[in-house]
């Protein structure tokens, strides 16, 4: 029976559009006579107001709908026999999906097929002989931050039903989920950002038999990356015959769009398969190739067409359809303007109604996972993880019974030990190379005598600090002073190893004040090279030969009056650059040491890799510093400078722990929340990265695991949120709770908020 | 549109643009340095030629020129030439076989006149224009064309460009490929 109506949804036409007006259009131009219903939820979907429509069926929003009756509805639809509903929303395909079954005339696919395209897409990517980028489902705090860590391009959060946005940190990251779950409902997962040409296979099928497909190339994007443009093509013979197979294997019934990316090279990497045709398609009917016709049983023109060569959108007015009106202005609860959305008729409501169940299939595509080894790493596939990584801290708590007072600070030596062994073990086969300890990074002074018994060099940012480590027995003689005011307080005569000058007028006022009389005894007149593409205020740009002349000028005067060697240095925290982006950052900067050698005549002495490593990531710093050697300036591999690494709270953050006592608990929308005698000043780190958390059985330290709770400091700040995403099922009030990796910015950076002093240092 | 025996003429008479450098003097060297660490920061060679046109807005360059040139004027501008030259110098770092090319754009009279106009008042050669079809150079990576001016990615004649419409493209030492008349 042939079709003559046709039902389609989605007609919200803005610049975020669906695709239910572009289905129209081609559907019209394929068949006149065809009558053409739109149907929506909402009457501010401007392309119901399209006189390419016959007809418009309105549906209360999708927040208002009795599912029941709407599937209802759905059914009397398609009852007759030459109507056939053509949906074209994610989630009320799915719907559809779950509530109705297959039905001839409802022109998507089927349950099984749509489990099988669940995001991420690796079924479609292995289908099609292509890959998905990497992807991580555990959205444990420590796993969004290994995951972003890992991503040099940044992060795209994606929930499982809708909704993508990118992200640079774990806090945005973080943030996106939450919303992403709050406003659709279901769960959602990471993928890493990839930078290419975005582009898209649409395809329709009956019943497992591809009938058409097309690729296009998006020209221009708006700036929510929606489609504006882009060219038509054919895809390969081998594309069409991989594409029939995946449509045949899991019976697709409708259109689909598979959302690529193609690399610089021309990899194609999947992104997503959506169940519907794209909101574009009727750009590839106006190239010549009539999709959706090919679903209401028009023969596909593929094989015997010349393609145009693409589309682009314009903005047009339409009147408005009187028997629709105009809803008036949305006024909001802010005095904001209300832009235009894809969702004007409530589809996140319908996200949140939890209506589609299933198994998530897969959990991580992340290669690193397996190498970054945890203490619970046997328990990776729980779907209740513990809450970070431990580093196994609570094997080193001592017992609270003892009646100690809290909050707390315990100090472990030998984990400082053991991360300075550890690291000198990955460093073995590299000649000339000093560890400094970061003063102000771990100052703790029994932490600071360790670091220099065990032969690490001091540096620090100040005068003060240097003395602070003289006094814990480091030797001043091999010292490195850094920061932008290392000269202070100001002293007569200064004895260090190396220093790095942060600015040009640094190093200016430093011949300054060598002519007024100061005496300084150093080996090594350093200067700090600002990062190529990270926004700092620290170290020396050089873009142009005439600031490299002024800064090799300066040096070479410096070297002869002290009777000095030169070094460089880079620094920008590895932590939060993540390895990838450190190596490329370390390389380019660092790469300016080949033209001063030429302009000063000598390589240098020393080069220093800075410091600020994530303490996960201890097995790549061998590898990152081999990437800087190979890619860097060619005076690191044809000279023998000495080089300096700056670990910092990678051998330091193991060393401590906090231990606290909850002092009330209490409900929290669905989860619950404690009080601790800890605050933020006590673990200003807090606000940054998530701290492991342990709870006392009254037998041994267990590590707590991650659940909807949260655990907030003591004072009245409404920032101090210690921890969140636990969980505290077993916690009750008077409990003891130790939170680990506390021995670096946690204990330096440490304040006494809230307990009637007033800071120290300043007289 | 098509290259005309004028056009085809006037265009192989200009040479494949090669940076150079100042001989017995480290000017060139270093300032080559500085620019090729400018583009190394980007973790992958198509960020890095993207950033080519980003850094070096596209303008009148004078030749011959030089390396320690290019880094002189307060505001960075560089032709098709140096991009494609540049372009060049981050493939071979990267590893990547590719070949330097030129096309014959039709751009129009329109378009042609302004750059006619701004050429002349930067007292650069205007040999790459013709009335209507241009002169540019791109680069051969396999059997894709890439136009490092544009950063993008072309077939070869046909091919729609920001500039214009590709009527012709060869390899430096190759025949020229030219659009069809049907």
């Amino acid at each position: 029976m042939p079709i003559r109506t046709i039902v389609i949804s989605g007609m919200h036409s803005g610049p975020n559009p669906s695709p239910g007006v572009g289905l129209a259009r081609s559907l019209r131009a394929a068949r006149p006579d065809l009558r053409i219903v739109g149907a929506d939820h909402s009457p501010a979907s401007s392309g119901l107001h399209d006189e390419v429509l016959d007809d418009v069926l309105r549906f209360p929003g999708w927040d208002e709908i009795h599912e029941d009756t709407w599937l209802t509805q759905m059914a009397d639809l398609v009852a007759d026999e030459e109507t056939a509903l053509l949906p074209t929303m994610d989630l009320e395909v799915r719907l559809l999906a779950v509530g109705l079954g297959e039905h001839d005339r409802i022109l998507a696919p089927s349950k099984s097929a749509l489990d099988v395209v669940r995001k991420p897409a690796t079924a479609v990517a292995d289908a099609l002989g292509m890959t998905t980028a990497r992807f991580e489902r555990d959205t444990t705090r420590a796993a969004v931050e290994r995951f972003t860590r890992h991503a040099p391009y940044g992060v795209w959060v994606k929930g499982e039903h809708y909704e993508a946005f990118r992200a640079h940190s774990p806090e945005e990251a973080l943030a996106m989920g939450a919303f992403i779950e709050e406003a659709w409902g279901g769960s959602w997962h990471l993928e890493e950002h990839l930078p290419g040409q975005e582009c898209g296979l649409a395809f329709s099928a009956r019943d497992g038999v591809l009938l058409d497909a097309i690729f296009t190339t998006k020209a221009l994007v708006t700036p929510e990356g929606k489609t504006w443009s882009g060219d038509i093509s054919e895809i390969s013979d081998d594309l069409w015959r991989r594409l029939s197979d995946f449509v045949a294997d899991v019976g697709w019934n409708g259109g689909g769009e598979v959302e690529l990316i193609r690399t610089w090279t021309g990899g194609l990497i999947v992104m997503e398969l959506n169940p519907r045709f794209p909101a574009w398609i009727h750009g590839a009917t106006l190239a010549g190739a009539n999709l959706p016709a090919t679903i209401i049983g028009e023969p596909s023109t593929r094989g015997a067409r010349t393609l145009g060569p693409g589309f682009t959108r314009v903005v047009h007015e339409i009147a408005v359809r009187p028997e629709l009106g105009l809803p008036a202005f949305p006024w909001g609860p802010s005095d904001m303007t209300a832009p235009a959305s894809k969702h004007p008729s409530g589809m996140r409501a319908l996200g949140r109604r939890h209506l589609l169940v299933g198994d998530l299939p897969v959990r991580s595509s992340f290669s690193g996972g397996a190498e970054n080894v945890t203490a619970h790493d046997d328990e990776v596939t729980s779907p209740r993880r513990v809450l970070a990584r431990s580093h196994a801290f609570e094997a080193d708590l001592t017992s609270p019974d003892g009646g100690a007072a809290t909050p707390r600070r315990e100090i472990f030596p030998a984990r400082l030990e053991a991360q300075v062994a550890a690291l000198r073990a990955e460093l073995a086969d590299l000649p000339n190379v000093l560890i400094a300890h970061s003063i102000k990074t771990c100052p703790h002074p029994g932490l600071l005598a360790v670091a220099a018994r065990l032969g690490l060099v001091a540096e620090a940012i100040s005068l003060d600090e240097l003395d602070a480590g003289i006094d814990a027995g480091f030797d001043v003689e091999k010292s490195i002073l850094n920061g932008p005011a290392k000269w202070w307080p100001e002293r007569p005569e200064v004895r260090c190893w190396a220093f790095f000058a942060d600015s040009v007028a640094e190093l200016e006022q430093l011949q300054r004040k060598l002519d007024d009389g100061f005496r300084l005894h150093t080996e090594v007149v350093g200067i700090r090279i600002a990062p190529r593409s990270v926004v700092s205020r620290f170290g020396i740009p050089m873009e142009r030969p005439e600031e490299i002349a002024r800064v090799a000028e300066l040096v070479r005067d410096l070297c002869e009056r002290l009777g000095a060697d030169w070094g460089i240095h880079f620094h920008h925290a590895e932590s939060v650059l993540g390895p990838e982006r450190w190596r490329r950052e370390a390389a380019g900067s660092l790469a300016l040491a080949d033209p001063l050698t030429a302009r000063i005549g000598k390589p240098p002495a020393v080069v220093d890799f800075g410091g600020g490593w994530h303490v996960d990531d201890l097995p790549l710093v061998r590898e990152s510093i081999a990437h800087v050697v190979k890619w860097g300036p060619a005076v690191l591999r044809e000279g023998s400078p000495t080089l300096v690494l700056e670990p910092g709270k990678l051998i330091t953050e193991p060393a401590a722990a906090i231990v606290t006592r909850v002092l009330i608990g209490s409900k929290r929308n669905k989860g619950c929340e404690v009080v601790v005698d800890a605050a933020l000043g006590d673990l200003p780190e807090a606000r940054w990265r998530g701290h492991p958390v342990a709870r006392w059985t009254g037998t041994e330290w267990a590590a707590l695991r991650e659940g909807r709770d949260r655990i907030l400091g003591r004072s009245c700040m409404e920032t101090d949120l210690l921890v969140g995403n636990v969980d505290l099922t077993d916690v009750g009030e008077g409990d003891h709770l130790a939170f680990g990796l506390c021995g670096a910015y946690d204990l330096s950076m440490a304040y006494p908020f809230g307990r009637g002093r007033a800071a120290e240092g300043l007289r | 549109m098509s290259l005309d025996t004028t056009d085809r003429s006037r265009i192989d008479q200009i040479p494949i643009s090669w940076l150079l450098y100042h001989e017995g003097q480290t000017c060139c060297l270093e300032s080559r340095q500085l620019i090729v660490a400018k583009f190394q920061q980007y973790p992958d060679v198509g960020s890095q030629l993207a950033a080519i046109p980003a850094t070096f807005r596209w303008g009148p360059t004078r030749w011959p020129a030089y390396w320690c040139d290019l880094l002189e004027p307060k505001e960075l501008v560089a032709d098709c030439g140096v991009h494609a030259n540049l372009a060049s110098e981050l493939l071979w770092a990267a590893g990547i076989e590719h070949k330097r090319g030129r096309a014959a754009i039709a751009a129009g009279r329109t378009s042609v006149a302004h750059w006619n106009a701004t050429w002349n008042e930067a007292d650069a050669s205007d040999a790459w224009l013709g009335e209507d079809v241009v002169h540019h150079e791109v680069v051969k990576v396999g059997d894709r064309w890439w136009d490092a001016t544009e950063a993008r990615w072309f077939s070869g004649p046909g091919a729609a460009l920001v500039a214009g419409i590709v009527v012709a493209v060869r390899e430096a030492d190759g025949e020229w490929e030219l659009l069809s008349r049907s």
